[in-house]
């Protein structure tokens, strides 16, 4: 296949008509493979829109099954779905909104060495995750790999997004919050839908930039948002000389 | 010297470091970053790297929530 079929012209015809694009760049979407990790209120929104422009196969990794108190933001998903796995809604629902696309669900929380096995045929990985510990392996995991790596977080009234190819010397997660042990989760912080939303909207927006080649993805650089007080901040990151992940330089 | 601290103006007496100022705000603790007009310091610098007149320091903390 090296054009698009009338049905696909006429599905993607809305983006085909941004200047940045063209049935080649279309093409590149439905080409690429995604790792999107976590199925929560940011994967949900980020696997929908990766969905809907068309990106060709997306991988879902969580272990989690849908909760009643998931459904104000994680908007794949029913209240008839309560109790399935978020791996299998969210595989039927994006499925539903388009079919040509390839959807590897799995059901499990991904260790470094399943990371290390999966990262070799991704061409970007979406950490979507809700703890510490897993941000860290997919950094390190990314690191190793060298795929590129577009976090988000977000927790009671604050977002953060951070796109990293951190083999580059940019920087990395853990150069970032180096003796980070965990953090409280959003159920007991607090958190509005809308607030993960526009975190999980800005990460889909790099990652479809960043499959295309256009624009400005802003590697390296940490997007602090306070949804609140209707802040923002973009700092510049810089690679910590004694990160055991990044730097270990000559080990 | 005048620095800006999370966008409040803050009076000190040089010299100061990143790690001085941070004690002195009773604001070091685990899985925080701070910045100096934008730039994230790396935690093996805040020891020494001096606050100078006019910065703008911010710090944030990390979350995990998804
Ligand atoms: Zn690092």
């Amino acid at each position: 296949m090296s054009e698009l079929t009338p049905a696909q012209q006429l599905r993607y015809s809305a983006q085909l008509l941004l200047p940045e694009m063209d049935e080649s760049q279309q093409l590149r979407l439905l080409y690429s493979k995604v790792l999107i990790i976590g199925l929560g209120g940011l994967g949900s929104v980020v696997a929908s829109y990766l969905a809907g422009a068309g990106v060709g196969h997306l991988l879902l990794a969580d272990d989690d099954r849908v909760s009643l108190s998931n459904l104000p933001r994680q908007l794949l998903y029913s209240s008839a779905g309560v109790g399935q796995l978020k791996v299998d809604a969210a595989t039927a629902r994006l499925q539903a909104q388009n079919p040509e696309l390839v959807i590897t669900p799995l059901a499990a929380r991904l260790s470094l060495s399943d990371l290390l096995a999966l990262l070799p045929e991704v061409n970007l990985v979406l950490d979507c995750t809700d703890n510490a510990s897993s941000r860290l392996a997919i950094n390190q995991a990314c690191f190793l790999r060298q795929v590129p790596l577009i976090s988000g977080a977000a927790s009671g009234w604050r977002g953060q997004l951070l796109a990293l190819q951190p083999w580059l010397g940019q920087g990395c997660y853990q150069c970032l919050y180096p003796d980070w042990q965990d953090s409280p989760s959003c159920l007991q912080s607090g958190i509005l839908g809308p607030l993960v939303g526009m975190v999980a909207c800005q990460q889909a927006l790099l990652a479809l930039k960043h499959l295309l080649q256009i624009g400005d993805v802003s590697f390296g650089r940490l997007y602090c948002f306070d949804g609140l007080h209707g802040q923002s901040s973009q700092l510049k990151l810089q690679q910590e000389p004694a990160c055991p992940i990044c730097a270990a330089g000559d080990s | 010297m005048l620095i800006y601290f999370n966008q409040q103006p803050f009076s000190l007496t040089p010299p100061c470091t990143v790690a001085e100022f941070l004690a002195g705000q009773q604001q070091l603790r685990p899985g925080i970053a701070v910045a100096i007009n934008q730039q994230v310091i790396p935690r093996s610098c805040w020891d020494t790297q001096p606050l100078n007149d006019g910065d703008t320091i911010m710090l944030f903390t990390a979350i995990a929530g998804g």
